[in-house]
C-alpha cells in the first residue's frame, strides 16, 4: 500500500503542468464564445433596449423561467449601465461581476447566465439560473428496511447533502467541496463533524481525493476504487449506502462521508469489515433481535462462502466423514453424475451467476421471471437429466440466497466471487487447502486498512469495546462511547452515569 | 510482466501436479462392515459388505455385495478384494468388523495391531464375536431396507446404551493394552431371521478364553460402569417382577497394601417396576423392600459368580488392577497377577425402588 | 514496512508497534505448536501417569526463565543482538545473535516438516511435499512480508481458533475412565525431573521475546501478560494430558504416536464425523505463527547484524526451507530433528541465565570504569 502512496505521488507531480495547459486553450472571453458557439444550444446575442449588454448562456442548462422574468425584464424596463447597476437590480440572489475567466468558464457550463457590457469588455456579470433535472428523493432501493426512514440519496449533491444537514442540525458539521475528474470535474463533497471526526481521517481523506488523477467521476464507486488503501483487495474498503440515515449516524460515531454529486451513494470511511454485516435495520429493532439477526447474517455468510468448498472436499477426499446416515442420500444422489465434485460444483456455481447476472441486467419485471424459470427449469432439468445431484442443487442456491442477505451490496458482489479460490483449494488439498485459503483471507483482512485504519477491526486490533456493536449489537445504554477505530477527539456518546443511573423500586 | 508469466506458470503448475489422486465417493467400493473367519490351512477367510447405493428413487431398498476371500493376513484381506473389486476399495467408514468364535479363541492379536495401527479407521467402530461363522452373518440379508453393517451396528450400539457395557474399538484397545484389565466384546448369534446378541466375551490379551450368556450382562455392567438404562427381570415369590434401571452408580475401593490387597466394589441402584407378572398385590412400602431384598441378593448371588470366574480364568475385565495401580505407588504388576485369584472382593449392593408406574 | 532503522533498531516507529496485551497472544500462540498433537507419549514413557507433575514443573521453570528474560531486556534496553553487542562485542556477539538466529530458523523448519507430516500420516499418505510446501511457504511469505504487527494478528487469531478446538476434549473425557485420575506418584524425582524436560521443549517459543520486545508498546506493562500466556499455556498442556489420561490407558498411551488427534476421532456431530480431518485443518491456524513468526525472527537478527533488507532475508529462508522439504522423508529423520531442535531450544534455555548473569557483570564492570 506504500507503493500506492508513492506512484500516487509521482503521477501527480507529473501531470499537474500538462493539466495547466490544457485550460489555457482558449484565455479570452470572445475566444471562449467562440469555442462555445460549436454548440448548438449555446446563445448568445446582445439586447439593444433601454440596456446595451451582450446575453450568453447555454440554453439547456438555464432556466428560462428566471431569465425572461428576472432578467430581461429588468434589464428592459431599466437603464442600466454599468454591471454594479445590473448586479444591484436583477432580482436574483447571488449575482457576482468576475474577471476571472476559470470561473467564468466553470459558472457558465452549469448554466450561468453570462452579461457583458461594452465598457467592460474584461469584467461579466453571471447570474444564476440552474436548471437542475433531478430525481424525486424516493424509497431506498438496494437497502431497503422495513421499518426506518424511508428517504435514499438521489443524484443531485445539493438534495444529498440537504438530506444529511436535516438531520444533524449542527454549525460543526462540515462539508469540504472539490472538483474531480479531468473532463468531468464533478463536484465531490467530504463531510464530517468538526470535533467529533479525528482530523487525520479527514486529513487523509482530503489528502487522497486531490491526489486523484481521473479523468472522470461518474459515480461514487469510482472514488472508492482509486482511494482504496489496496485498490488489488475484492474487499471494498469505504462502506457505500443510500441511506441518509447511516451516513448521519456514522458521522455521528466520527467517520467521514464522501458525497459524490451525480451518485445516489455516500461513501463512509474509515469502515471495517464487520459493519458490512451490519444493517440499518438492526438499530431499530430491539437489541437481542438485532444480535440474532446479525448472527444469522454472519452464520449465513459463513454458509454462502464455505458450504460448496466443503462439499467438494469432503465429497473428493474426506468421506469418511459423512455419517453413515448421510452417506446413502449423497452416494445415491451422486451415483448417475458423470462429473466429479469439483466440476459439478463448478458448472453449478457459474449457472448461478448466470442467473444472478441475467437477473441484474434485465428490467425488474422480466428479471424475476428469469429468476424464478432459470432457478426452478434449469435445475430440475438438470438433477433430472443427471448432471448434478440435488444434494449439491440444494447447497448452491441456499449459499445463493445466504448470500443475498448481506445488507451492503458491495460485500455480496466480494462473497460471490471469493468463494472461487476455496473451491480450488478444496479439489486441491481438501479440508486442508480450504483452510489455507481461509488463512490467506484472514491474513489479507489483517494486512487491509481503511483510510489507514485498520479493516479487521475489532478482531484484530482485538478492541472488545468495538465488539459491542459488531456481530453483537447491545443495547444503546451500553454503547455510551465512540468507536475506538475512529479516535475520535469526543469519545463520549453521552453520560453513560446517567443513562445507567439505577432506580430503586417505586421511585 | 516476467514476474507475471512465472506465478501464472507457477499457479498452473500447481494445479496440475498439486492435485491429490482421489475418486470421488460414489466411485469408492465403501466397506462398512467386515468379517473373519478361519480359513483352510492357517489362512484367514475375509468377508466384506459393499452397500450398493441404486439412484435416488429406489433408495429405500438396500442392497449389498458380498466378496469373500481367502488370505494370509488382515492386509492381505484387503489386497485379496481389490483384485475382485470393480472399484477402488476404501475402508475408511468400516463400522463393524466381527470375528468368529474359532478364530477369537485362536487369537486376534495381529488383527488388533492392525487396527490400532490404520488412521483411516475410526475409533467408534464396533467389534464383536461370532458364535458361528461371520461370513455367513455377513452374507444373509435381514431386512429390505437396511444393510447389514447397519443392521449390526444399530444393534450393538442400541444395546451399549442399554444392558451391555459399552464396547467400542476404542474401549477394546484401552483394555487390551492397559495394564491390569483384559478386554470384553459382545457375542452375536445368528438367529433364523435376525441376529440377536447373545451374550459377552472375555478375552486374555489376545485369546477368547470365556463368555457370559446375555442373562448375567446386566450385573456384569453394573459392576462395570454407571449407567441409566436397562432392564432386569427376576422370579418373585410365586410370580417375576422387571426392573426398569434409572441410575446405577458403582464405585471401587481399595484396601489394605499391596501384599495383602481386597477389595470393595459398592453399587447403589434405583430402579422402577413396571411389570409384577402372576403377582396379585398392590405396591406398598412393605412390599418394595422385600423387592429390593430379592434383587439384592440376587445381584450379590450373580456378581460374586461372575467374579469368581474371573478368577479362575485369571482375567480381569472390571479393571481391577489398573484401578490398583493408580491408588497404590507399589504397585507391581506380576505380584498383582500372582494375588488375583485369591483376591478379596467384597460386593455391596444398595438398591432403591422409587417407582412403579402410572398404574397401582 | 522497511523503514525500521536499522543501525539502531530501537526506535521502532509506533505505527509498528503492539500493545502489550498482544503479548499474551504472541508468546501462547508461540508455544502451542505441533508438539501438542503429540507430547503425551513422550512424557508418558519417562514418568507414566505422573507426568501432570513434570507440567506443573515445567510451567514452573519457564515462569522463571520468563522472569529472566524480562530482567535482561530491561536491563538491555533492546533486543538480543544489542545485549549481546553490549556485553560481547561487535564480532563474538554478532556470532552468538547468528546462532539465535539459526536456532529460529531450526525451529521454524521444525514445525514446517512436523505439520507435513501430520497431513502425510493422516490425511495424505501421497502429499507431495514440495508442491504443498510451496504454497505453504508462498503463505507463510505472504504474511511475514506484511511485517511483525500482521504475524500478531495471525497469532491472534490462532489462539482465538484453539480455544474451540479445546473445548472439543469434552468428548474424549465422555468416553473415557475418569477413576483412573488419582493424585499418587509412584515414580521418582529424577523421572518426574526428566519428564519435566521433555515438556520444556514443547513449550519451547518464549525465546523470541528476545527479538521481539522492541516492538511491544510500554514494554514493561507486558510482563504481566507474558506470565499470563505462560501460565495459560500450561494449562492446556495439562488440560491436554489430563484428558488423554482420561481416554487412554497408560501402556496405550506410550503406543500412540499423535494421543490429541488419535482422540478426536471420536468426536461425533450428526452432521459430521471423524473430526482429525478437521482438527488438522484447523491446526494450519495454529502451526502457522509459529512458522511466520520463526521466519520473522531468524531474519531480523541478520537485518541487524548485517543491516540486509529483511524482505531480501525471507526469501532467501523461504528458498532455504523449501529445498529440502522434498528430501526429508519418514518418521525416523523428522523426530531425529524434532529431538536435535528440542535439544537446541534447551541449551538456549540454559544460555539465558548465563547471558543474564554475564550482563550484570559486564555492566558492574563498566560501571566501575566509569567511576
Amino acid at each position: 500500500m506504500w507503493k500506492w502512496k508513492r506512484k500516487g505521488k509521482q503521477k501527480s507531480s507529473k501531470q499537474q503542468p500538462s493539466n495547466q495547459q490544457s485550460t489555457k486553450q482558449s484565455d479570452t472571453i470572445p475566444k471562449f464564445i467562440q469555442v462555445m458557439s460549436n454548440s448548438e444550444d449555446f446563445v448568445t446575442y446582445t439586447l439593444s433596449g433601454r440596456t446595451k449588454c451582450t446575453i450568453s448562456y447555454i440554453k439547456t442548462m438555464c432556466d428560462s423561467k428566471i431569465l425572461n422574468r428576472s432578467v430581461l425584464t429588468t434589464l428592459n424596463d431599466n437603464h442600466l449601465h454599468t454591471l454594479h447597476d445590473m448586479q444591484e437590480k436583477i432580482p436574483v440572489e447571488d449575482i457576482q461581476i468576475t474577471k476571472d475567466l476559470d470561473v467564468i468558464k466553470e459558472k457558465v457550463m452549469v448554466g450561468y447566465i453570462m452579461l457583458q457590457v461594452r465598457d467592460a469588455k474584461e469584467e461579466v456579470l453571471l447570474i444564476p439560473a440552474v436548471s437542475l433535472e433531478a430525481r424525486e428523493v424516493s424509497v431506498p432501493e438496494v437497502e431497503f428496511s422495513v421499518v426506518g426512514p424511508k428517504e435514499a440519496f438521489v443524484e443531485t449533491l445539493n438534495t444529498n447533502i440537504n438530506l444529511i444537514r436535516k438531520r444533524l442540525p449542527l454549525p460543526q458539521l462540515n462539508i469540504k467541496e472539490m472538483n474531480i475528474g479531468k473532463v468531468t470535474k464533478t463536484r465531490v463533497a467530504i463531510v464530517y463533524i468538526d470535533g467529533i471526526a479525528n482530523q487525520d481521517n479527514v486529513d487523509t481523506v482530503t489528502q487522497r481525493l486531490e491526489d486523484i488523477e481521473i479523468d472522470q467521476v461518474t459515480d461514487s464507486s469510482f472514488i472508492t476504487q482509486v482511494i482504496a488503501d489496496n485498490s488489488n483487495s475484492p474487499f471494498p474498503q469505504l462502506l457505500d449506502t443510500e441511506r441518509p440515515d447511516r451516513v448521519t449516524s456514522n458521522l455521528i460515531e466520527g467517520k467521514v462521508a464522501i458525497l459524490v454529486d451525480g451518485s445516489p451513494h455516500a461513501l463512509t470511511c474509515p469502515t471495517t469489515v464487520v459493519e458490512f454485516f451490519g444493517a440499518s435495520d438492526d438499530y431499530f429493532l430491539p437489541w437481542h433481535l438485532a444480535t440474532a439477526f446479525r448472527l444469522i447474517r454472519l452464520f449465513a455468510v459463513i454458509f454462502s462462502v464455505l458450504s460448496t468448498p466443503l462439499y467438494v472436499a469432503v465429497l473428493t477426499y474426506h468421506h469418511e466423514m459423512i455419517p453413515a446416515e448421510l452417506m446413502a442420500t449423497i452416494v445415491s444422489s451422486r451415483s448417475d453424475i458423470p462429473f466429479p465434485p469439483i466440476l459439478e460444483v463448478i458448472v453449478l456455481e457459474l449457472t448461478i451467476e448466470l442467473l444472478r447476472e441475467a437477473g441484474a441486467r434485465l428490467p425488474t419485471k422480466i428479471g424475476q421471471t428469469i429468476g424464478i424459470v432459470g432457478g426452478i427449469v434449469i435445475g430440475t432439468a438438470a438433477v433430472d437429466a443427471g448432471l448434478t445431484s440435488n444434494v449439491l442443487l440444494i447447497i448452491v442456491a441456499l449459499s445463493a440466497l445466504a448470500s443475498f442477505t448481506t445488507p451492503v451490496y458491495q460485500i455480496g458482489n466480494t462473497i460471490r466471487l471469493i468463494r472461487f479460490p476455496f473451491i480450488i483449494g478444496a479439489q486441491l488439498w481438501g479440508l486442508i487447502g480450504i483452510s489455507m485459503c481461509m488463512v490467506f483471507y484472514i491474513g489479507h483482512l489483517i494486512k487491509l486498512q481503511s483510510i489507514g485504519r485498520p479493516f479487521f477491526e475489532p478482531l484484530y486490533p482485538l478492541r472488545l469495546k468495538d465488539l459491542k456493536d459488531s456481530f453483537i449489537r447491545l443495547p444503546f445504554n451500553k454503547q455510551t462511547e465512540r468507536p475506538v477505530l475512529m479516535r475520535t477527539g469526543d469519545p463520549q456518546r453521552m453520560n453513560s452515569s446517567r443513562v445507567n443511573a439505577k432506580r430503586d423500586i417505586d421511585e | 510482466m516476467r514476474n507475471k508469466c512465472l506465478f501464472i506458470f507457477m499457479i498452473s503448475l500447481v494445479l496440475l501436479s498439486g492435485c491429490m489422486p482421489n475418486q470421488s465417493v460414489e466411485e469408492v467400493a465403501i466397506i462398512q462392515i467386515a468379517g473373519y473367519d478361519l480359513g483352510e490351512d492357517e489362512r484367514i477367510r475375509g468377508t466384506v459388505s459393499i452397500p450398493q447405493y441404486g439412484k435416488s428413487e429406489d433408495k429405500a431398498s438396500a442392497t449389498e455385495l458380498y466378496l469373500t476371500v481367502d488370505a494370509d493376513s488382515v492386509k492381505d484381506v484387503e489386497k485379496e478384494i481389490k483384485k475382485q473389486s470393480s472399484s477402488p476399495i476404501s475402508t475408511g467408514k468400516l463400522a463393524v468388523s466381527l470375528y468368529s468364535r474359532e478364530m477369537a479363541e485362536k487369537g486376534l492379536s495381529s488383527i488388533i495391531d492392525v487396527l490400532s495401527r490404520d488412521p483411516r479407521l475410526s475409533r467408534n467402530m464396533y467389534l464383536a464375536v461370532v458364535e458361528g461363522e461371520a461370513g455367513e452373518l455377513i452374507k444373509s440379508g435381514y431386512t429390505q431396507e437396511e444393510t447389514t453393517s447397519k443392521n449390526v451396528q444399530g444393534l450393538i450400539e442400541t444395546n451399549n446404551h442399554h444392558n451391555f457395557p459399552t464396547s467400542s474399538l476404542h474401549d477394546f484397545l484401552y483394555a487390551y493394552y492397559g495394564q491390569g484389565m483384559n478386554p470384553f466384546l459382545p457375542l452375536l448369534k445368528k438367529q433364523e431371521t435376525f441376529v440377536e446378541l447373545s451374550g459377552i466375551a472375555f478375552f486374555k490379551k489376545g485369546k477368547m478364553v470365556s463368555m457370559i450368556p446375555d442373562s448375567k450382562v446386566f450385573t456384569f455392567k453394573m459392576l462395570k460402569e454407571n449407567f441409566s438404562a436397562g432392564m432386569q427381570d427376576l422370579p418373585f415369590r410365586e410370580g417375576s417382577i422387571m426392573m426398569d434401571n434409572i441410575g446405577s452408580q458403582v464405585n471401587y475401593k481399595m484396601k489394605g497394601t499391596m501384599d495383602n490387597p481386597s477389595f470393595e466394589i459398592n453399587i447403589s441402584i434405583k430402579a422402577e417396576v413396571n411389570e409384577m407378572l402372576g403377582l396379585d398385590v398392590t405396591p406398598n412400602p412393605q412390599l418394595a423392600n422385600e423387592m429390593e431384598k430379592a434383587f439384592v441378593d440376587y445381584f450379590k448371588k450373580e456378581a460374586n459368580e461372575l467374579i469368581k470366574m474371573f478368577k479362575e480364568k485369571e482375567i480381569d475385565p472390571l479393571g481391577l488392577g489398573s484401578f490398583a495401580k493408580t491408588r497404590r505407588r507399589d504397585f507391581d504388576l506380576t505380584k498383582w497377577e500372582e494375588h488375583y485369584p485369591e483376591l478379596d472382593i467384597d460386593v455391596k449392593v444398595d438398591m432403591e425402588i422409587t417407582e412403579y408406574g402410572i398404574f397401582s | 514496512m522497511n523503514k525500521i532503522n536499522n543501525s539502531q533498531g530501537l526506535q521502532i516507529p509506533e505505527k509498528y508497534l503492539v500493545t502489550p496485551a498482544y503479548v499474551f497472544f504472541l508468546v501462547n500462540s508461540m508455544q502451542v505448536g505441533v508438539g501438542i498433537l503429540g507430547f503425551e507419549k513422550y512424557l508418558v514413557e519417562k514418568a507414566g501417569f505422573d507426568a501432570w507433575v513434570s507440567i506443573l514443573i515445567a510451567g514452573g521453570i519457564l515462569h522463571v526463565v520468563l522472569w529472566m528474560i524480562y530482567r535482561l531486556l530491561q536491563k538491555g534496553g533492546g533486543d538480543i543482538v544489542h545485549i549481546h553487542k553490549l556485553v560481547f562485542g561487535k564480532y563474538i556477539g554478532g556470532f552468538l545473535s547468528l546462532l539465535f538466529c539459526a536456532y529460529f530458523t531450526l525451529l521454524a523448519f521444525t514445525v514446517l516438516i512436523t505439520f507435513i507430516e501430520v497431513i502425510k500420516v493422516w490425511v495424505f499418505p501421497g502429499l507431495q511435499s514440495w508442491i504443498f510446501g510451496f504454497v505453504l511457504l508462498l503463505l507463510v511469505y505472504y504474511l511475514v512480508s506484511g511485517g511483525f504487527r500482521v504475524i500478531t494478528g495471525v497469532c491472534l487469531i490462532s489462539v482465538l481458533i484453539g480455544l474451540p478446538i479445546l473445548l472439543l476434549k469434552f468428548f474424549p473425557v465422555q468416553a473415557g475412565h475418569t477413576m483412573t485420575i488419582y493424585p499418587v506418584l509412584s515414580h521418582d524425582i529424577t523421572e518426574i525431573l526428566s519428564a519435566s524436560k521433555q515438556s520444556v521443549l514443547s513449550f519451547l517459543g518464549l525465546e523470541f521475546l528476545l527479538i521481539y520486545y522492541p516492538f511491544i508498546k510500554n514494554p514493561k506493562k507486558s510482563k504481566k501478560w507474558a506470565h499470563f500466556a505462560v501460565f495459560y499455556t500450561t494449562m492446556i498442556y495439562l488440560i491436554s494430558l489430563l484428558v488423554t489420561f482420561v481416554y487412554y490407558s497408560e501402556e496405550q498411551l506410550k503406543q500412540v504416536v499423535w494421543g490429541t488427534i488419535s482422540a478426536w476421532k471420536i468426536v461425533e456431530f450428526p452432521f459430521i464425523e471423524r473430526f482429525e480431518f478437521v482438527g488438522i485443518a484447523m491446526w494450519l491456524y495454529v502451526v502457522l505463527p509459529n512458522i511466520c513468526l520463526g521466519l520473522w525472527g531468524a531474519t531480523r537478527i541478520p537485518k541487524r547484524v548485517f543491516n540486509i533488507k529483511q524482505k531480501y532475508l525471507v526469501i532467501i529462508f523461504c528458498i532455504g526451507f523449501y529445498i529440502p522439504l522434498g528430501f526429508i522423508e519418514g518418521r525416523p529423520v523428522i523426530d531425529a530433528i524434532n529431538t536435535f531442535s528440542g535439544q537446541a531450544g534447551f541449551y538456549i534455555i540454559l544460555y539465558i541465565p548465563v547471558l543474564l548473569a554475564l550482563k550484570i557483570i559486564s555492566d558492574k564492570v563498566r560501571k566501575r570504569h566509569e567511576k
